[in-house]
């Protein structure tokens, strides 16, 4: 065990959490205005509404307003205060968690600290299949300290763990429906939560009907009703915008950006989204076990001209694995920026790229096939672009296009990996969760994120040293030198981040939108009338 | 298939209707000779499926970081760790049970789930076979009727462009059309009650209506114009009778036929249209549900939809069987004679 903090270290950094929660993170009403009712608009609605079976954006837009984990994020992607008022860090393997008195599932009932032991004891349980058991793998056990207490215990230090709470994955779900769970999600048993709507309407790949409850602990909602539909063709949701059928969506691609711009009665909002797109190359085989072919490669790549001609210049060109956002917490964006400065960032130079492929094994060039999905147009806009640079290298690079669901589980089976075009949307926002998928030998596997195959024991200790601690200048100093050795090594190419982007009709407001647009109550995050 | 050559004759058929112990036999054979086939059909998707590249579990997780635990306890669950023809057998065991198992996304009933989106399929492609009849059929009639004429012409124009253009493509059309401009239609969504959810099929069912109409009018201009040469309409003619008698019971009922044997395509065209009109209208279909299914690799879910469309293209093809015994009572099934 590396030396964590000590006690009082830890109590004063989660009660400053704490205390930034206290500031007025969540403000469910916006002006004294209600609303009756929104329609809102998605690219589908799940099959089932429970998230543990069924984890994907879709599904957390409908169940952030319903079922809440024991804290949440705030509009600044920390954690905040959510049923569980206060959180501790006893000691480096042991959270407390204390639930406040006021809070109710919809049904009435209140919620208890047994309902949170069972909660994270069902996806410990590798019998239910829960898709989310990774948050969980830290956990040594759990049990309830007191009525309105929970005693986490973890097997090692772990600062990635504590997002658990505000993530989808900690979900509170009354006990009485995880004892038998099988149909539940369907329309005949909905799981109950302690967030501010409940739905009363499941219609499964149609719609949902949300109704907000007066009993929430954090306030009356503004927003009445919201019927969420679903709507998976792009320009249909054009037209349904453009003809007021619908009051927003969170379905809107930066490459339709102007053609909602074009919609009269809406509004474009964009905010980061902390996502990354990376190619990963395989350090194993031929020809990119060559440090210097890899580097031929990261010079070829035109970072700046990707985010204006493909993201429409919504977007920021990543000269590292982390875009700056994701090191909240830890180092400010112009701090990460002046870092990202004194590393090799491989700046877009066909000349310097000639010169590295000069040095390597392959001076003459060499032919290779890129495998990229089809649901990821900027990825394969991406690597086309790529393909023409190589070419004046003598490069042969031919990009095939493969059905998503294929070119995913062939990713996974960690086979003839050559190069991969990879992106990955964050699920909480600490520094070193990129790090740890894609540069730790523990994911150069199978069903591994790794698909450089990149294993340097160094780096290894540096990820290592930064989860196991949550001392901010520590975990930074760690994650600096991981990063360094990474982009000398060329881990893997950064391509870019885009940000993301959603359309709210313009009678409305929303101050709240961010990273986690799909982990937040977002109808209780600055959403109201235009102008209150 | 019966044989067309056999009416080629010089009399037109008026007839009686025929024996009604001969359909019931031919419907009780059809019915027997469809079980091997939908065991054939769902091995051959099954293993289709299993043959392609892609995994279910991946659909479930996607890129996101999972433990082995969780890979395990998806693959044990669904039996995906078994042997291919162990996979099928099971599915096949639980099908004679009339269970037909759960979804992998989702978790839920396969029968639940197709009977919640059948309905929605079943009226819109009721809609579109009715306007594709009604419309196609008149217009080729029409046509026959008017050879060269500017009704000809339109329609047959009309029909070259809507086999041309994709259901998807005409269905945002009339979206945009119909839909915004003139905000007649709805814009999504399928509708609650009877009413409500004709006007919101009204633009679906035309979509796809265009698209397979052309077959229709085609054919039953070409049969029309060669029944209208026929000798027995010169002798209907001679005899006096009205051009209204002439035209519904002597030429446009010896027209159906080859209009008929066309419906079976109009059916193929109509199921695999749906998928696009569906997904233009976000209406939750079973069309959408196989494209789900299918892209996902939900095992369950595609064999449950690949039987649900076999069983329905085979009653569909047996309806227009006994169809035709209905018009051409002289066509005969199981060896008997003219």
């Amino acid at each position: 065990m590396r030396a964590g903090l000590p006690r009082r270290a830890f109590l004063a950094l989660s009660s400053g959490t704490f205390l930034a929660g206290n500031l007025g993170l969540i403000r469910p009403a916006v002006g004294q205005e209600a609303i009756e009712e929104i329609t809102w608009a998605l690219a589908s609605i799940p099959e089932t509404l429970f998230v543990p079976h069924a984890w994907s954006t879709d599904n957390g837009v409908i169940m952030s307003l319903v079922q809440e984990g024991p804290l949440l994020f705030g509009d600044d992607l920390s954690l905040i205060p959510g049923p569980a008022e206060s959180w501790e860090y006893v000691d480096p393997t042991t959270v407390v968690y204390r639930l406040r008195d006021s809070v109710t599932f919809s049904d009435g009932s209140p919620l208890t600290a047994d309902d949170v032991v069972a909660t994270i004891k069902f996806h410990l349980n590798p019998d239910n299949a829960s898709q989310v058991a990774s948050f969980y793998s830290a956990v040594e056990s759990v049990e309830a300290t007191a009525p309105n207490e929970v005693t986490v215990k973890l097997k090692a230090p772990n600062a990635q763990f504590q997002y658990w709470a505000a993530h989808m994955a900690g979900f509170l779900f009354k006990a009485d429906q995880l004892a038998d769970p099988i149909d539940l999600g369907t329309p005949d048993d909905i799981p109950l939560g302690t967030g501010p709507y409940k739905v009363t309407e499941f219609a499964p790949a149609e719609r949902v009907v949300l109704e907000a409850r007066s009993d929430y602990w954090g306030g009356a909602p503004v927003v009445q009703r919201i019927v969420l539909v679903a709507i998976p063709d792009a320009q249909s949701r054009i037209l349904a915008m453009q003809n007021g059928d619908i009051d927003g969506t969170f379905a809107v691609a930066l490459t339709d950006l102007e053609q909602w711009q074009a919609v009269e009665n809406a509004e474009v909002y964009t905010a980061p989204s902390l996502a990354t797109f990376v190619l990963t190359l395989d350090h194993e085989a031929e020809p990119f076990d060559d440090v210097h072919v890899r580097r031929a490669i990261a010079y070829s790549v035109d970072r700046q001209g990707l985010v204006s001609a493909l993201l429409k210049g919504k977007g920021e060109p990543l000269p590292a694995l982390n875009p700056p956002e994701m090191w909240s917490g830890i180092l400010t964006p112009d701090e990460v920026r002046a870092f990202y400065e004194t590393i090799p960032g491989y700046q877009f130079d066909m000349d310097k790229a000639r010169e590295e492929l000069a040095q390597s094994t392959h001076p003459d060039g060499f032919a290779f096939t890129a495998p990229v999905s089809s649901a990821m147009p900027d990825l394969v806009n991406s690597l086309q672009s790529l393909a023409q640079n190589l070419a004046q290298l003598n490069i042969d690079m031919t990009v095939q296009e493969l059905d998503a669901n294929q070119w995913l589980a062939g990713y996974f089976r960690h086979e003839n990996l050559g190069m991969q075009a990879m992106n990955y949307y964050p699920d909480f926002s600490d520094p070193a969760a990129y790090p740890y998928l894609f540069f730790h030998s523990d994911n150069a596997r199978v069903d591994g994120m790794n698909a450089s195959n990149f294993r340097n024991p160094e780096v290894d200790a540096a990820i290592n040293e930064a989860n196991e601690n949550i001392d901010p200048a520590v975990r930074a100093q760690a994650l600096e030198k991981a990063f360094k050795i990474a982009n000398e090594d060329v881990a893997v190419v950064p391509l870019y981040t885009p940000y993301n982007a959603m359309v709210l009709s313009d009678q409305y407001q929303m101050t709240g939108y961010n990273a986690f647009w799909y982990n937040i109550p977002w109808a209780m995050r600055g959403f109201g009338p235009k102008g209150s | 298939m019966p044989c067309q050559g056999r009416w080629s004759g010089s009399t037109g058929i008026s007839g009686r209707p025929p024996v009604p112990s001969a359909v019931l036999r031919l419907v009780l054979v059809r019915l027997a000779q469809a079980v091997p086939l939908l065991v054939a059909i769902t091995f051959a998707v099954f293993a289709l499926v299993y043959l392609a590249p892609g995994d279910p579990v991946r659909a479930l997780l996607g890129a996101r970081a999972s433990t082995p635990e969780t890979v395990a306890a998806i693959r044990d669950r669904y039996n995906l760790d078994d042997p291919f023809v162990v996979q099928y057998l099971k599915w096949l065991w639980q099908v004679l049970h009339g269970d037909l198992g759960r979804s992998i996304v989702g978790n839920r009933k396969v029968l639940n789930v197709i009977l919640e989106r059948m309905g929605l399929s079943l009226v819109l492609a009721g809609i579109s076979s009715l306007i594709v009849l009604l419309v196609g059929i008149g217009l080729g009639a029409l046509a026959a009727l008017r050879r060269g004429g500017w009704i000809d012409r339109g329609s047959v124009t009309l029909g070259v462009v809507g086999i041309s253009s994709p259901a998807f493509v005409t269905g945002i059309f009339l979206l945009y059309v119909f839909g915004v401009v003139l905000d007649w239609f709805p814009v999504y969504g399928a509708g609650d009650g009877v009413l409500d959810r004709l006007w919101h099929l009204t633009l679906p069912a035309l979509a796809l209506a265009f698209s397979v109409m052309a077959i229709v009018v085609k054919i039953t201009r070409a049969a029309m114009i060669e029944a209208l040469s026929k000798d027995y309409v010169t002798f209907a003619r001679a005899r006096g009778l009205s051009s209204r008698r002439i035209l519904f019971n002597y030429v446009l009922r010896n027209a159906l036929i080859p209009v008929t044997t066309a419906a079976g395509l109009v059916v193929v065209g109509l199921v695999a249209g749906s998928i696009y009109v569906e997904a233009t209208f976000a209406l939750p279909g079973l069309g959408t549900l196989t494209v789900d299914a299918v892209s996902k690799r939900d095992i369950p879910l595609i064999q449950g939809t690949a039987l649900v469309f076999s069983v329905f293209v085979v009653v569909a093809n047996l309806v227009i069987d006994v169809l035709y015994t209905l018009i051409d009572p002289r066509i005969r099934y199981g060896g008997s004679k003219s």
